[in-house]
């Protein structure tokens, strides 16, 4: 699914590079739930922001189901974001002005699902996630797990195939991170790719590999379980295009 | 989609109630401004263009030309021009004439009223001109002779509840006229204004009436063109036409008369004695109507940049959520346009509303539902339509442009945006700076006007016109009556009263061969006491001096046009030789617009009456003697109704149009700096909500109120530093050109522009630092805790 080759990341300090990122080569097949983990400014986030293609890399080579990403314009990377990917974010970052209904109907505004489909959506997933009573809350009257049961169910609303998720625990206490996890584990059954970034060696032994990042290198990469799905059919066809 | 974009466009509006607030009377006030001054210029651009034969209408004008290079252009002429170029040319279809007004007094029965707009018009007048005819038959109520026909609101108060048509009445207790028909009073937006139209015809009867081409010029012609027939071909033809009538005469004079042809809409933007004045102002209103419109737009554009940047989040939110920039640009416009329609309604209420107030401050009368006339609501759309686009395009595309995890990150307020929103402001304050100082100006001039010395007399000086034949002829009765009233100091009889300009009739003076046209009042011997006139040399007309009846005075200006050293003696030719006995020190006769021409005084009214006399008294109590001078007249004229102007207050009714102006031009620019100063309200209340955690720390470390207060003011402060520098040396420029209308100003006092300075700096601190104490005072752990 994913194919990372010479992956790099700078930023420019005076005429100094400061690398983020050194030469990453990476395969993710698709049905994976991989942990990245690494102390903190090893370079984590930057590599999930490029994989998700919120971020461009300095240099390398991204391929996505083997379409060269790194040779298309804003245009096609964003409708290739818009098909197939969800972001779940350690601080949440639901629309404060929205309610918790229509934070997670947005990513269907955005792709264009017609508004009986989208009821219907909506309001299956809250009833999966259990917060069908909050939906005509804003996010400021919910507490950090909800909001982020919240995140959650929006970046799962389209149905992607590829779930990225940075520190999503991060600001929770255990009972509610593991909620989340569990919620991970059951939708990467369900044949969806996760990569997550975390600190917590609790959460990364809900995957299914652990990759070790260090000042921009993968120090380790170790498979601890093997992939639910592998080598089903791909299941939960996104929506759109 | 978008009804989920309308939600978080209301709940924002809700939500940010300082801003929305702020931003939507921000604009609604400029709207409503711009609203008002295109009703304003669309009244004035609407004269005479409801005449549907107003394309083929036109006004005759005569230019003279004679030895003083190019003499005056004038309409008012002789009667025969229409008719003999009816008969010569079959381009003239029709024509029409109108005389200029001469109070008279129009009575029926008991009542007797004064009637200043009353003219003669030929039978055609209602046949060239759509004027709402309301009874009697439009194309012959004129044909007779001693016909009138009467505007309905005159007509009520002379008949009351009677049917005027076809009863009888009294001109200037002489004529008898029939009443064949009524019409409604004029609108306001005609050039054409009247009363009460007299048959043309009747002028032919009266023998005293000089209907000739040489003299008489009391009379304006109107001509109607055939189809299809272009003017300046009609024009080409004229001068033969006029050497054949006229100029061949004139020739041993030096005199030569070109006729022209004023389009009938153009007469009032183009050919009215005020027309450049009016263009002026026309020009003033467009400019600061534009001007308004951009302060508008500029605060609109830079609050809601400054608010886009404070929802970078947001925005981040939406682009991983995948949002296309298309559809976050498309979010930002409707947000735009929701206010932009918020304020618009808003703004045609409030127009709709305040459109007799506003008409009282100009001295117009709008109908308001005008603004829905077609050319002003297109030149409105376009306005929106611009001002959506100018506030939703910039903050849609500089935010949907945002890298969405740097917006995440919080740390998207760029730089260089900020550098636009600063440019904004600087042209604001640039405006503001510069009308500040406009506003100055023109109220010095206006002073300088109303209180410069005239050279005469202006307190304490009564008036009283005297209107009719019957009336003129008891001048002398009268004035002895008034004399013995206590203090009253005397009372001169005279044509015209010095200070609203003067005619001008053509002189030879001795020496020259050819007339020259100078300015001419005619006065008895108490002219120079009343109006405490000063002489330079020579003596006055003496009391019971017969000698004199021939004599006149010249003024300065006179005697140095003429170049004569000692003017006492010459001797100046019309209608037979006057010697001249003395001369005038200069005074102002006319407005100060006009420098002081060159004047004569004479002793010899036209007809041998004067047409009012002018009273000056030294009194503790005008009402007591206001009500001697009534009681006086009614003993001597029981018919005639009394009526009085104060000189001085007629003297400044001829600034108010200007003043009007003034009051105008002052309420728009102090709104449009109010717009202004509410838009950088708004800026930095925004600039110290996202500052709001740096000023907790910087209290924290101990920094003091007015250290924080400097540190928000200081940046606004400079700007509008920058911004005096580009407004005020335009607003100098512009008021200097406008200075050049009046023959006399006092320049540009040197305090305006500190004063200016001083005050919008005032403003601009007063503003900004408002806010910040707020901020500046509260507890620093409350500000921290926010964050
Ligand atoms: N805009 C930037 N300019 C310069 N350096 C940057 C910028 N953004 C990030 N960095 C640097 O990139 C490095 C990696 O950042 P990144 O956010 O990927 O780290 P991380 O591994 O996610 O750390 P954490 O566990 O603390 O979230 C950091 O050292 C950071 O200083
Ligand atoms: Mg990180």
């Amino acid at each position: 699914m994913i194919r990372l080759r010479d992956i790099e990341r700078y930023y420019r300090n005076g005429l100094r590079k400061a690398w983020v990122l050194n030469q990453i080569n990476l395969d993710i097949k698709e049905g994976e739930f991989v942990t990245v983990m690494g102390p903190s400014g090893a370079g984590k986030s930057t590599l999930l922001n490029i994989i998700g293609m919120l971020e461009e890399p300095s240099g390398g080579e991204y391929f996505f189901f083997d379409e060269p990403v790194h040779k298309f314009n804003e245009r096609r990377r964003s409708d290739l974001h818009k098909a197939y990917m969800g972001f779940v974010f350690q601080a949440y970052h639901l629309i404060d002005d929205l309610t918790v209904y229509e934070n997670i109907e947005t990513p269907l505004l955005y792709r264009n699902v017609k508004g009986k489909e989208r009821k219907s959506m909506v309001a299956e997933i809250l009833d999966r996630f259990n917060i069908v009573a909050k939906k005509g809350l804003f996010p400021e009257q919910l507490s950090g797990g909800q909001q982020q049961l919240v995140g959650v169910a929006r970046a799962v609303i389209s149905k992607p195939r590829l779930l990225l998720a940075d520190e999503p625990t991060g600001n929770l206490h255990t009972k509610q991170g593991d909620q989340i996890m569990e919620l991970f584990q059951e939708l990467n059954e369900e044949g969806v790719t996760i990569i997550q970034v975390t600190h917590s060696e609790r959460n990364a032994s809900f995957g299914t590999r652990v990759i070790e990042l260090v000042d921009g290198n993968v120090r380790s990469d170790e498979q601890i379980r093997q992939p639910a799905g592998q080598g089903d059919a791909p299941k939960g066809v996104p929506n759109g295009k | 989609m978008i009804g989920n974009y309308l939600k978080v466009a209301a709940r924002n509006l809700l939500k940010y109630r300082l801003y929305s607030g702020i931003n939507v009377l921000g604009l609604t006030l400029g709207l409503s401004l711009v609203l008002m001054i295109l009703l304003y210029l669309q009244f004035e651009y609407s004269y005479d263009s409801w005449h549907a034969q107003k394309e083929r209408l036109y006004r005759v004008s005569i230019l003279s030309h004679g030895e003083d290079a190019e003499g005056e252009e004038t309409h008012v002429f002789t009667p025969p021009i229409g008719p003999d170029m009816q008969a010569e040319f079959p381009e003239v279809q029709a024509y029409t004439r109108f005389s200029t007004e001469q109070p008279a007094y129009l009575s029926y029965k008991e009542e007797a009223l004064q009637v200043d707009e009353i003219h003669y018009a030929d039978t055609s007048f209602f046949t060239l001109f759509n004027f709402q005819w309301l009874s009697g038959d439009a194309e012959t109520a004129l044909a007779r002779p001693n016909t009138v026909v009467l505007t309905v609101p005159l007509a009520r108060r002379l008949f009351g509840s009677e049917d005027p048509m076809g009863k009888l009445v009294f001109l200037d207790n002489q004529q008898q006229f029939e009443v064949t028909g009524l019409t409604a009073a004029p609108p306001a937006n005609s050039h054409l204004q009247f009363e009460a139209l007299l048959s043309f015809s009747t002028l032919y009867q009266d023998s005293e009436r000089y209907m000739g081409w040489n003299g008489g010029n009391q009379y304006i012609t109107y001509l109607l063109l055939a189809e299809n027939i272009i003017p300046t071909q009609l024009e080409e033809k004229l001068p033969t036409f006029m050497w054949r009538h006229i100029n061949e005469d004139l020739k041993p004079y030096g005199v030569q008369l070109e006729a022209r042809l004023q389009p009938l809409p153009d007469i009032h933007l183009w050919h009215d004695p005020d027309s450049t004045a009016l263009r002026t102002r026309l020009l003033a209103f467009g400019g600061i109507g534009l001007l308004i419109l951009i302060i508008a737009g500029v605060n609109f554009v830079n609050l809601a940049t400054a608010r886009a940047s404070w929802r970078a989040r947001e925005v981040g939110v939406r682009k991983v959520l995948g949002a296309s920039r298309g559809a976050l640009i498309r979010q930002f416009m409707g947000e735009a346009l929701l206010l932009v329609l918020i304020a618009t309604g808003l703004a045609f209420l409030f127009t709709e509303a305040f459109a007799p107030v506003y008409g009282k401050l100009i001295g117009k009368t709008f109908v308001p539902s005008g603004i829905f006339d077609a050319q002003t609501a297109l030149a409105l759309i376009g306005v929106l339509v611009m001002v959506s686009l100018l506030a939703g395009w910039y903050p849609a595309f500089f935010v949907s442009r945002l890298q969405a995890v740097k917006a995440l990150k919080g740390g998207a307020t760029g730089k260089n945006k900020q550098g636009l929103r600063n440019a904004l402001l600087v042209i604001q304050f640039a405006i503001s700076a510069g009308l500040i100082a406009c506003t100055l100006v023109i109220f010095q001039q206006l002073q300088y006007t109303l209180h410069k010395r005239l050279g005469f007399e202006q307190e304490g000086i009564v008036v009283l016109p005297l209107v009719g034949k019957e009336v003129q002829s008891k001048q002398a009765a009268l004035k002895q009556e008034l004399l013995s009233i206590q203090g009253v100091e005397g009372v001169a009889a005279l044509s015209e009263v010095p200070g609203q300009g003067l005619t001008r009739n053509g002189y030879i003076p001795e020496g020259h061969k050819e007339s020259l046209l100078f300015h001419a009042i005619d006065v008895d011997e108490n002219f120079l006491d009343v109006f405490g006139l000063e002489l330079a040399r020579g003596r006055f007309f003496g009391r019971a001096r017969p000698a004199d009846e021939q004599a006149v005075l010249i003024n300065e200006s006179l005697a140095r046009q003429l170049n004569w050293a000692e003017p006492i003696g010459k001797k100046i030719i019309r209608n037979g030789e006057h010697p001249v006995i003395g001369v005038a020190k200069d005074f102002h006769f006319a407005s100060l617009h006009h420098s002081i021409g060159p004047l004569i005084i004479t002793q010899q009214p036209w007809n041998g009456r004067y047409h009012r006399l002018a009273l000056k008294a030294r009194t503790g109590n005008w009402e007591r003697t206001l009500s001697d001078i009534r009681s006086r007249w009614e003993a001597v004229l029981p018919q005639a109704p009394f009526d009085f102007q104060f000189l001085d207050a007629s003297i400044a009714q001829q600034y108010e149009n200007e003043r009007r102006f003034q009051e105008a031009f002052l309420c728009f620019s102090i709104l449009s700096i109010l717009i202004a100063l509410m838009g950088v309200l708004g800026l930095s209340a925004l600039a110290i909500q996202q500052r709001t955690k740096e000023v907790g720390i910087r209290k924290v470390m101990g920094a003091s109120a007015a250290n924080i207060i400097a540190l928000f003011s200081k940046g606004f402060l400079r700007m509008v530093g920058i911004a005096m520098g580009i407004g005020f040396p335009l607003a100098w420029y512009f008021m200097q050109r406008w200075l050049q209308g009046y023959a006399y100003s006092n320049g540009i006092d040197w305090w305006v522009f500190p004063l200016a300075g001083a005050l919008t700096l005032l403003v601009a601190f007063l503003t900004v630092a408002l806010r910040a104490i707020g901020v500046a005072t509260k507890n620093p752990v409350e500000a921290l805790r926010y964050e």
